[in-house]
């Protein structure tokens, strides 16, 4: 064998000494590059969103928010219960997530566990680690930094418990990758089809959580200006019609949906039990102090994405966005980058016009409330993380991964996740377990039928493991309407939060004088009280 | 200019400068007098990290133990630990270990407390004196590299802990010196093995200092053992060479390794874990002990345990910019120091890298860190680590950027940060933060250094003991910072122009 070709280790006074020659080096090379990096981004991203799930679902912590709780429930309600149907769907909640559960949450396993909403929430991380990847790599970036990229997505903390919940950011996430990924495939091509796949997954965004109306508008101007800087009005004009009658179809039909099921189009936005009518409530007790102020509107926001992602990410992330938009000269490419700082800019927005409500012990002293929302910028800092990494400088190279993998092994080592904080001990979660078995050791002997606010109580009904059939609910029509005039004709219990009129069964209760003449108090809970009626004989 | 008039100019004015701040009295206090006498604000033991250490070095001196007995065990208070009936500073030994020969020495000439806090003075020296060396082997101009270690000496809080006995200048020259160390080593010169000896000599040390130095040394140990190693692509073969030299310098690691899990095993039961069941005393009273942690469990405790991810925000807000503690607030100058990072990366990648590494891995550990604070403190004492290396990048800045306009608008930030690091040091470093402040109605920031500044208040021996009778401290504060910014000025505005006049009449043909 030639010399060149001799692997060798010579150890000498003071050395050790090893050579590879040729043949080695090439056979490594060869194998480095046959790897498909892809799939075993996916295979780990595989890995890790199953074992979080039973790491997480053994310990419960899959359950601890109220509306995690009402998700399921609401998928329940399509295909079970007093009146099932497809109008179950609701109108506050946007439509998608609890689509997606219907296939399995017919079965009370899929349902209890939470499963039934973790399967959508656990493929959307999966989608969201390989599209990281893909669009690192496809905006020119090397393979470590895609590596440290998606590094940034699947390893952190709070992804990863949301990612077990039956929650909307997961699928929101995923969905918002994909579209990315696809306008960024457009601008660096201008492949239509690339175009068209983006407005389908806008409009997955956009059936999914609020945040894709923003970004559907904000891509709609991206589309648009790129389009006319490069070739001028028509073609922009042209492109932007494309584009824009299938991204925008998810709000269409959302509007239709409530005109068709509620009478009004406006609905979802100005019902009794919309976000922003409890966004009222909450400015009238006084504590939505980000509406109107914008600067604590934005120190909210920033806190919350600096607990969400880790403050070195949203740094490095910041960095990595300047650098992007600076190095690429292409004005789609640009157009791309402005899209993913949509969901940013939505949320600041919407706490200045007080349309959400976020605690944050930064802001607000102990309290957490609705912690997760900082989570949605997470593929900006990720897709930018990797950009910038992917650089010649060795400084950034080697010191910006090698901080974030300590932040990340931090969080790691201490625990630390601060949605499941919220979800612990923050008002994103009330403890219903107690009331929630009480109920079921009560109302599990009969099959009489509960009269219930869902507004309010979701989580009280899915703690106590009752079917869906047995409750009256908002969803009832005609049913709830005549249980709220005469209870005792229909529900034979009620659960309500006495006294203060916080709930609407308990405002109905409050003006009928016959109530406590025919409803006693079984149980008293810190959230809600649960009635059984006396008029009736005692079951044997 | 010589290097060696640098040198010495150095070593004068620190010593000088130091002398003049540090912190003490005649004679040879012991723990009682001391807890009576000298625990007050702007007195020489006003915090428990001074008291906790020299307790201890009272103890192996007086007593021949680890163990501290009665006033001894006050006086460390509330850094005292319980454990099987006995009391311990939850302090590592290392420090009074180190000090205990000038302890011993100090006592027979009736100086032992000024001789034990002369130490941290004698490593912020040698501290000033590596900035220089490192700078001069990076290639940078001498009087920019003596203009840098001035201001690490005297335009940084570090000013404040090198005039009283804290870990953080014998740490920061555990880092700054193994830097140097494996800078000579790298030359694979004659006995270059005894660099290596001491990169390791060093680490042990740090461990014995201070318990988080296993990590903040770090970066230190990974350019040794990339320097160890030397890859070359030889006709389309790799060739990688290991020096084993990296492997049996080990030697006095493992001896003060061994020597230091004994200690810890033979006190606390454990080798390896840190003050493994070790309880946190915060008071005796009457004999018995208050403690907020729970006595009747076995407490664990890992270094890494004291760093937690949800501190972080908190942690970087504080160290870096808050009116509390922030480095950029108490020493100005420190942010221009981020422009020579870039200059030195453009001469130096490997060396720029680690040092960045350095700065990077300080800040990131004491952001996650419970307290930011460093307790009651002045500035942000545990990035003094931090402050020798942006000082070096400082002086790769001013060489750089060889602009007048640069060094003058680099001059105000010099002053602002001079005023305020002499401020601390003259007079408390009793500073709490914001959150224990504002509920006893006290400031969090310098400017209860200025109300102790305009009473007079101070702990330096040099005031106390000779100038008292004729200057107000709020003069002797001006005599020193008037001569500091002079100093600066004429190196940072003169030195370079004549050197540059002497490098251009080298440069000229010698005339026959």
């Amino acid at each position: 064998m030639n010399g060149v070709n001799q692997n060798q280790l010579k150890v000498s006074p003071g050395a050790v000494e090893i050579t590879i020659g040729r043949i080695t080096l090439e056979k490594i090379s060869t194998w480095f590059a046959s790897l498909n990096v892809m799939a075993i981004v996916a295979f780990f991203a595989s890995v890790l969103s199953g074992f979080f799930w039973i790491y997480f679902s053994s310990r419960g912590y899959n359950l601890t928010y109220n509306d995690a709780m009402s998700h399921l429930d609401i998928a329940r309600r399509v295909v079970e219960g007093v009146k099932p149907g497809l109008a179950q769907l609701g109108s506050v909640w946007l439509p998608l997530p609890h689509i997606l559960m219907l296939p399995t949450i017919w079965n009370d396993f899929f349902w209890h566990s939470g499963l039934s909403g973790g399967i959508p929430s656990m493929i959307s991380y999966v989608l969201a680690c390989i599209f990281t990847y893909k669009s690192i790599r496809l905006l020119g970036g090397t393979e470590f930094g895609a590596l440290i990229g998606t590094a940034v997505v699947a390893l952190n903390t709070n992804f990863l418990y949301l990612q077990t919940t039956a929650l909307t950011e997961p699928l929101f996430l995923g969905t918002f990758i994909l579209a990315t990924y696809y306008l960024i495939r457009w601008a660096k091509t201008q492949d239509i089809l690339s175009l068209v796949i983006a407005a389908f997954f806008i409009l997955l965004t956009g059936l999914t959580r609020y945040d894709g109306w923003f970004l559907l508008v904000f891509a709609l101007f991206a589309v648009f200006l790129s389009t006319y800087f490069k070739n001028g009005w028509k073609k922009a004009e042209g492109t932007t019609v494309l584009f824009g009658t299938l991204a925008s179809l998810g709000v269409i039909v959302w509007f239709v949906w409530n005109l068709v099921i509620f009478g009004n189009p406006l609905y979802f936005a100005t019902s009794e039990f919309s976000a922003g009518a409890q966004q009222e409530r909450m400015y009238a007790a006084g504590v939505l102090l980000t509406k109107g102020d914008i600067l604590f509107s934005l120190k909210t926001y920033f806190f919350s994405m600096i607990d969400n992602i880790g403050v070195y990410i949203f740094f490095f992330g910041l960095i990595g966005w300047v650098y992007f938009m600076v190095k690429n000269k292409n004005i789609y490419l640009r157009a791309a980058g402005a899209v993913l700082l949509a969901p940013m800019v939505f949320n600041i927005l919407s706490l200045y016009l007080g349309q959400s409500a976020l605690f944050l012990p930064e802001t607000m002293g102990n309290s957490w409330f609705n912690v997760r929302y900082g989570i949605v910028v997470l593929p900006w800092a990720a897709i930018c993380i990797g950009f910038l990494v992917s650089t010649r400088n060795l400084l950034v190279k080697i010191l910006i991964p090698a901080i974030i993998l300590l932040e990340i092994g931090l969080s790691f080592s201490s625990h630390y996740s601060i949605t499941i904080v919220d979800g612990l001990v923050g008002a994103s979660q009330k403890n219903v377990t107690l009331i929630g078995s009480e109920i079921n050791q009560y109302a599990g002997k009969d099959n009489g039928l509960i009269l219930a606010s869902v507004a309010s109580h979701d989580a009280i009904l899915f703690s106590s493991g009752l079917p869906m059939r047995r409750f009256i609910h908002e969803g009832t029509g005609k049913l709830w309407m005549d249980s709220l005039q005469n209870p005792d004709q229909y529900a034979q219990y009620i659960i309500m939060r006495s006294g203060d009129g916080s709930d609407s069964v308990s405002r109905a209760m409050m003006k009928l004088e016959s109530f406590p003449i025919k409803y006693r108090m079984v149980y008293k809970g810190d959230f809600a009280d649960f009635y059984e009626r006396i008029s009736f004989p005692p079951q044997q | 200019m010589k290097i060696k008039f640098y040198l010495i100019f150095l070593l004068l004015t620190g010593l000088f400068l130091y002398g003049l701040t540090m912190r003490g009295i005649y004679g040879n206090p012991g723990a009682k007098y001391i807890n009576e006498n000298l625990a007050g604000i702007t007195m020489p033991f006003e915090l428990s990290p001074e008291r906790g250490r020299y307790a201890l070095t009272l103890a192996i001196a007086e007593d021949k133990t680890f163990q501290l007995k009665d006033e001894i065990a006050r006086m460390a208070l509330p850094d005292l630990g319980y454990y099987k009936g006995n009391f311990f500073s939850i302090f590592p030994p290392g420090i009074s270990i180190l000090v205990l020969p000038f302890y011993l020495l100090g006592k027979m000439i009736n100086f032992a407390q000024l001789a034990v806090f002369s130490v941290p003075a004698i490593f912020a020296v040698l501290n000033s004196i590596l900035i220089f060396l490192i700078l001069k082997k990076f290639e940078v101009r001498s009087s920019y590299a003596f203009i840098a270690s001035l201001i690490f000496s005297f335009a940084t809080t570090s000013w404040s802990y090198a005039v009283t006995l804290y870990q953080h200048h014998i740490t920061t020259f555990l880092i700054l010196s193994g830097f140097y160390y494996v800078l000579r080593f790298q030359k694979y010169r004659k006995l270059y093995w005894i660099w290596g000896l001491l990169v390791w000599l060093n680490y042990a040390v740090g461990l014995v200092i201070d318990s988080p130095n296993g990590l903040l040394l770090l970066p230190i140990m990974i350019y040794f053992l990339t320097s160890s190693f030397e890859i070359k692509i030889i006709s389309t073969q790799l060739n990688i060479k290991l020096k084993t030299v990296i492997v049996y310098t080990i030697i006095p690691f493992l001896v003060i390794g061994f020597l230091y899990g004994y200690y810890n095993y033979s006190y606390f039961g454990d080798w390896f874990k840190i003050r493994k069941n070790l309880i946190k005393v915060t008071d005796i009273k009457d004999g018995n002990i208050i403690s907020n942690e729970d006595t009747s469990v076995t407490p664990q405790k890992y270094v890494l345990g004291l760093f937690d991810a949800k501190n972080i925000p908190n942690g970087l807000y504080t160290l870096l910019v808050s009116n509390e503690r922030g480095l950029f607030y108490y020493s100005p100058i420190m942010a221009l120091a981020l422009l020579g990072v870039i200059s030195a990366y453009k001469k130096r990648v490997r060396e720029t890298i680690i040092l960045v590494s350095l700065i990077s891995l300080n800040i990131f550990l004491y952001s996650a860190f419970g307290d930011p604070w460093g307790g009651w403190a002045f500035g942000p004492r545990y990035l003094i680590p931090s402050m020798a290396i942006l000082s070096i990048f400082l002086g790769f800045a001013y060489h750089s950027i060889r602009s007048f306009w640069f060094r003058l608008i680099s001059f105000p930030f010099i002053i602002y940060s001079v005023a305020v690091a002499l401020l601390g040091a003259l007079t408390t470093s009793q500073i709490p933060p914001r959150v224990e402040a504002i509920p006893l109605g006290i400031d969090y920031t310098y400017i209860r250094n200025l109300k102790f500044l305009e009473s007079g208040q101070t702990g330096s021996f040099a005031y106390n003991y000779f100038f008292k009778n004729y200057l107000s401290l709020a003069q002797y504060w001006l005599v020193i910072f008037i001569s500091i910014v002079i100093l600066m000025s004429i190196f940072l505005f003169v030195a370079p122009y004549l050197e540059r006049r002497k490098l251009y009449e080298w440069s000229k043909p010698k005339s026959t």
